[in-house]
């Protein structure tokens, strides 16, 4: 394996800024050379940006302060002014040229808190300690340590479901968080604190009293386990996908919450989709029947619940998945056992690609980074970040429950049913690139 | 985080008497872009090159993000980008084999004719000699190599990034014997429709282009100093002077003028250089120019507008504006020396705008809410400006579009941002208009 790569996975820094920007009242400090605040504006998803403005900061260090020193100083003042400015709390985010040059911002961190009184959290991995998933997790980790209190909700309020995991970046968030908060809604539930989108102190102050904490993405492991341990929230990990895994997973919350999953729900929920019943139903004509291949690439709860929607609802082989971080070995076997016949943990890509080469799927579920990669496939449907080529803003086209069970199909069955959407393995001429069509046999449609 | 908007700000007449406005001091956001920002879209723009970008991988990821944005122009011109994540064991110990390891694969994988290896802040700061790493690869490796070398601590706000990408352009280049007649169009942007109307006054004229340079193959930049160089965009310039220097390449700057009189008189000026007559062409161009011009002039009569960012002179731009009508209010950034004649004609027009030292794009803001102008020309984030009901416009294109395209774009771009149009044609339509010339196939 070589040592250039043709993706790059994002690292603790940027992680730990996605988290922070989801939290509305927080005011963030990124210390360090102005580069990274620069990208971090440039980049950031529609409905993300505005929420920087009058939030952030940057100490902007130049070469003298790299050089000679002097960013104590300018991180102290950065500090004091967003201390000023009306924030519940302040956030200091050392980024990769500030950690290299070994700026101590806890010390400075600790001497503006003290005289403010404004609380100051510090996140030093500066980019060098691991994933996004790594920074975001210990974000979200330190916003629960320092203002989750214990308790009971308030008087005559339900009780809140805290969904730990999104942040900023996450893929399509609003549409899955609309339809999670639609089907606990089903059983009464309301949602509590969103870790880390659109959220205050205020209401992170009250994830210790939820009665129930979903872990949607890695990154809200270390929260979910801090507020099991400390405040006995109990929680579940992973997303509801497909008709039997939506259902499953909202038995799984029921129980947990001590609710009744109303008798013949999900028959009712899925009135309105009979056809539904097969994807092939819906890929009607040439493509009916094909047994297509179905690679995915997305963090851990998404992979494994597309895994099992692309097996048990739409009779998929499921050829190749890779997780970008390590969810460890237990959720490799969990993948293997929904039926994906290769698991590939690979932040670098190389080694998918390879996987790929050899699976020569027909639909890709992931990101744009997977489709870079394997531009030869013929399908692709975006589930995952990075994202720039898919506006993902309009909260009724969810990934997750049934109604991203419906989106979902309907998404791929359009692709299917364009012209030259999916050659089936069966049809591409011996050692033909898949999606070559000058290759492809066309032959006539099969009957039904 | 908040201050007065007006309070720092002071009247162009009293700067040109000598009172400075206040500089904005303390913290920023987002704060300037770094050069890495700049060579990820400049990475684009060279066929057949390879791009290798060394640095952490959040400075990769987001590079990674923006060139995805211009997919589209990376494949058309067949260039590739690559990344080298960097630990920071990799810096305490010294990453040399590593990235001499991770050219020769690219190499090896992409095939490149070019390849671009890009530092970022942290090899900067810790000391790797990219470019005594490349001279002890050059002629071993089946590509020709370039260092840009880039941070985000040194020559901000001033297209470090775009310059050093160019200027990295002359360790490509052979020695060769002069060309008589033969120009080479140093921009920044691919050629676009008055690139090329430029390049056939030139031939007109009798002159050759050999190169524009980016868009020309790396086998033609390579042979580039065989002809003189004309620069088309400030950022050009450390690469002129590095050739100058290095192969003795003539050059000559025609600029970026906004007032159709000053590119005339550019235009006659790199004549003489050139020992070619340009006024002719220069006649004709002006002519068609001011037929334009008169037409924008009858709408943006009256129109009231604040200035930060432009390529060129913003206070010729602002000049250039006031003449077709527009009313100046404000304008971020105090004169230069050799500016002050434009800022002068400003005066003598009847205007007598604020300039103010923003700092960053809350100082901005705190402007156009003060000010609320019609049209903001410049950088600025489009939530803001929307927000505050003001268009926003760039005056130039995402092609190279010199001479008298500088004003006919300008105001074309003004128009249609008060419109609420597109401000730059199609890449389809540009491309199409007159063919695409052989220098830059």
């Amino acid at each position: 394996m070589g040592v250039v790569t043709r993706t790059v996975q994002p690292n603790d820094f940027l992680g730990t800024l996605w988290a922070l920007t989801g939290v509305r009242d927080l005011a963030v400090v990124i210390d360090g050379t102005a580069g990274c605040s620069f990208f971090h504006m440039v980049n950031a998803s529609p409905g993300a940006r505005e929420a920087l403005f009058g939030r952030f900061l940057t100490t902007a260090l130049e070469e003298d302060d790299v050089t000679l020193g002097g960013g104590e100083e300018k991180l102290a003042a950065a500090l004091r002014a967003a201390c000023g400015s009306g924030a519940a709390a302040v956030a200091v985010v050392s980024n990769p040229v500030s950690t290299l040059i070994g700026l101590d911002a806890a010390a400075v961190a600790a001497r503006v808190e003290a005289e403010t009184g404004i609380p100051v959290l510090v996140f030093q991995g500066g980019g060098w300690r691991g994933s996004a998933d790594d920074g975001a997790g210990e974000a979200m980790l330190a916003l629960c340590r320092r203002f989750a209190a214990p308790g009971a909700p308030p008087s005559g309020a339900a009780p809140g479901v805290n969904l730990l995991g999104p942040t900023a970046e996450t893929f399509n968030w609003p549409a899955d968080e609309a339809e999670l908060r639609r089907l606990l809604s089903l059983l009464g539930l309301e949602v509590g604190a969103v870790l880390a989108w659109r959220t205050s102190t205020a209401e992170i102050a009250r994830a210790g009293t939820a009665c129930l904490s979903v872990v949607t993405h890695p990154a809200g492991l270390p929260a979910a386990r801090h507020l099991a341990e400390a405040h006995g929230v109990p929680y579940i990990y992973g997303l509801p996908f497909g008709r039997r895994g939506t259902l499953e997973w909202l038995e799984r919350v029921a129980a947990l919450t001590g609710r009744d999953l109303p008798p013949g729900l999900a028959a009712r929920e899925l009135a309105s989709f009979p056809s539904l019943s097969t994807l092939a139903r819906l890929t009607e004509g040439s493509h009916r029947g094909r047994a297509w291949r179905v690679a995915v690439s997305a963090p851990y709860p998404v992979a494994a619940g597309l895994t099992r929607l692309a097996r048990e609802d739409w009779r998929l082989e499921v050829a190749a998945v890779r997780l970008a971080g390590d969810p460890g070995p237990a959720a490799v076997a969990e993948l293997e056992a929904l039926g994906a016949q290769r698991v590939v943990v690979d932040p670098g890509g190389s080694a998918w690609r390879e996987a790929l080469a050899a699976a020569r799927p027909d639909i890709l579920l992931g990101s744009a980074a997977d489709s870079a990669l394997a531009p030869e496939v013929p399908v692709h449907v975006r589930v995952a970040a990075p994202a720039p080529d898919t506006v993902a803003l309009y909260d009724g086209t969810p990934l997750v429950g049934w109604r991203g069970y419906a989106h979902l199909t309907q998404t791929l069955a359009n692709a299917l049913r364009r012209p030259g959407g999916a050659a089936a393995p069966a049809e591409r001429a011996p050692g033909a690139v898949a999606g070559d069509r000058s290759t492809a046999r066309q032959g006539p449609a099969p009957c039904c | 985080m908040t201050r007065g908007a007006t309070e720092a700000a002071v009247r162009l007449s009293e700067v040109l008497s000598g009172r400075q406005p206040e500089r904005h001091a303390g913290p920023v956001f987002p704060g300037h872009h770094c050069g890495l920002f700049e060579a990820t879209f400049m990475a684009a723009l060279f066929p057949a090159s390879a791009t290798l970008v060394v640095g952490p991988a959040s400075c990769l990821y987001q590079a990674q993000v923006l060139a995805a944005r211009r997919t589209g122009a990376l494949q058309a011109a067949g260039a590739a980008l690559r990344w080298l994540p960097l630990r920071q064991e990799d810096l305490a110990l010294g990453c040399d084999a590593l990235l001499e390891e991770a050219i020769r694969e690219v190499v090896a994988e992409c095939r490149p004719r070019l390849l671009f290896v890009v530092t970022t802040c942290t090899p900067e700061i810790t000391g790797v000699d990219v470019g005594a790493i490349l001279s002890s690869l050059r002629g071993t490796v089946d590509a020709r190599l370039a260092a840009v070398r880039t941070n985000g601590f040194a020559d901000l706000g001033r297209r470090q990034g775009t310059k050093a990408f160019l200027a990295a352009l002359a360790d490509i280049m052979d020695p060769v014997p002069r060309r008589p007649g033969a120009v080479n169009l140093l921009a920044t942007r691919p050629p676009g429709p008055g690139a090329v109307e430029l390049a056939r006054a030139l031939e007109e004229a009798g002159l050759t282009v050999h190169a524009f340079i980016p868009g020309s193959p790396p086998e033609t930049l390579a042979g580039a100093p065989a002809a003189v160089n004309v620069i088309l965009d400030a950022a050009a310039e450390p690469l002129a002077r590095a050739m100058e220097r290095r192969f003795g390449t003539p050059r000559c700057d025609l600029g970026h003028r906004y007032r159709p009189e000053d590119v005339g008189a550019a235009l006659v000026r790199l004549g003489d250089f050139l020992g070619a007559d340009l006024a002719p062409a220069a006649d004709r161009l002006r002519a068609r120019t001011a037929a334009f011009l008169a037409h924008a002039r009858r709408r943006l009569e009256g129109v009231p507008f604040g200035i930060g960012a432009v390529e060129g002179s913003r206070y010729e731009a602002a000049a250039f504006l006031a003449e077709l009508g527009m009313i100046p209010l404000f304008i971020e950034g105090a004169p230069l020396p050799e500016e002050r004649p434009w800022a002068e004609l400003l005066l003598a027009l009847g205007h007598d705008p604020a300039v103010a030292l923003p700092g960053g794009t809350a100082g901005t803001a705190r402007l156009l809410a003060a000010f609320r102008p019609r049209i903001y020309i410049g950088h600025a984030p489009a939530e803001l400006l929307a927000a505050l009901g003001v268009a926003h416009c760039h005056l130039n294109s995402w092609w190279s579009e010199p001479a008298f395209a500088v004003p006919r774009r300008a105001a074309a771009n003004v128009l249609n941002a008060l419109a609420g149009g597109a401000p730059d044609p199609e890449p389809a339509v540009a491309a199409g208009r007159g063919g695409r010339p052989a220098w830059a196939s």
